[in-house]
């Protein structure tokens, strides 16, 4: 037999009698569905959508800092330390002389 | 004006005639995947469920139907995730699940029992390219969009499930037979 034919034969749906959308049971299941208000689905997925963006973020600014900092010949990002400058002792008017 | 209750009558009358158009589809695709199990009704509610929320999303027809069987597809996965599971419900559906007053002649022939079990163990993606245009009856065009593939990836995809069907079911199905998997341009299939 060809493969087709015996493919179009085999399936399932063709050997079983199908509810129609008339039937009882799929009369019932539409009511219950249309009883539900339209849910606000955008909305959900926007948040969905925005947690993962703002985290991803955080860890891309993150690396990028620190690899920044490593970089051999960056400049340092904390300043060193100013030295205090002390004057000069007086020198002596003897030696001078 | 959202939430108008014009709005609302506008939604519930598209949402009422898919669910007249493709009540049966949808359930035929998931007896068609699953067999004629109890999980069936679930799957269409869900389906239906999930196009009733999101009915702005849902394209125009004919884009509809393959949306629906878009989102059947994902319910089934979601809820047999494991591939091991599947092939033992495909496995169970060649053995002993069908109802026997409706399926007696087609149980008693070891043939089909035999090219089930086959169908079972194609790869995921070759086995739903060929059920989609073999029992759901899309052509390769309508098949390629609900799979979100290209029409020629979905002619390997089926040519490639039905060499393999060839190979296992032997000579009895025409595997000398030359397969040519020609695609015309508007996505009906010749040859294969």
């Amino acid at each position: 037999m060809d493969l087709d034919t015996m493919l179009a034969g085999a399936a399932p749906a063709r050997q079983v009698s199908l509810d129609g959308p008339d039937s009882p049971a799929a009369v019932s299941l539409y009511r219950r569905i249309t009883a539900q208000p339209p849910a606000a689905a955008p909305a959900r997925r926007r948040g969905r959508f925005a947690v993962p963006a703002l985290t991803a973020a955080a860890v891309a600014g993150a690396s990028a800092t620190v690899a920044l900092a490593l970089i051999p010949g960056s400049p340092p990002r904390i300043p060193a330390p100013r030295r205090i400058l002390t004057p000069p002792p007086p020198r002596s008017s003897a030696r001078r002389r | 004006m959202a939430g108008t209750d014009e709005d609302r009558d506008q939604r519930e009358l598209r949402f009422h005639r898919l669910y007249q158009a493709y009540f049966r589809p949808v359930q035929a695709y998931a007896v068609n995947r699953l067999g004629p199990v109890d999980d069936v009704a679930d799957i269409v509610a869900e389906v239906f469920m999930t196009a009733w929320r999101r009915l702005a999303d849902i394209p125009p027809p004919p884009g509809d139907r393959f949306w629906l069987y878009g989102t059947a597809r994902r319910v089934i996965s979601r809820r047999y995730r494991s591939a091991s599971r599947l092939r033992s419900l495909l496995g169970r559906l060649a053995a002993e699940q069908r109802p026997k007053e409706q399926l007696l002649a087609w149980a008693q022939d070891p043939a089909q029992e035999r090219l089930l079990a086959a169908i079972g163990e194609l790869r995921p993606a070759d086995r739903e390219a060929l059920l989609l245009v073999h029992w759901e009856q899309l052509t390769y065009a309508e098949a390629a969009q609900t799979l979100g593939c290209s029409v020629n990836a979905l002619g390997i995809r089926v040519h490639k499930a039905k060499a393999r069907l060839r190979k296992v079911l032997g000579t009895e199905t025409g595997g000398d037979r030359p397969c040519p998997a020609v695609i015309k341009p508007n996505g009906v299939t010749d040859g294969s």
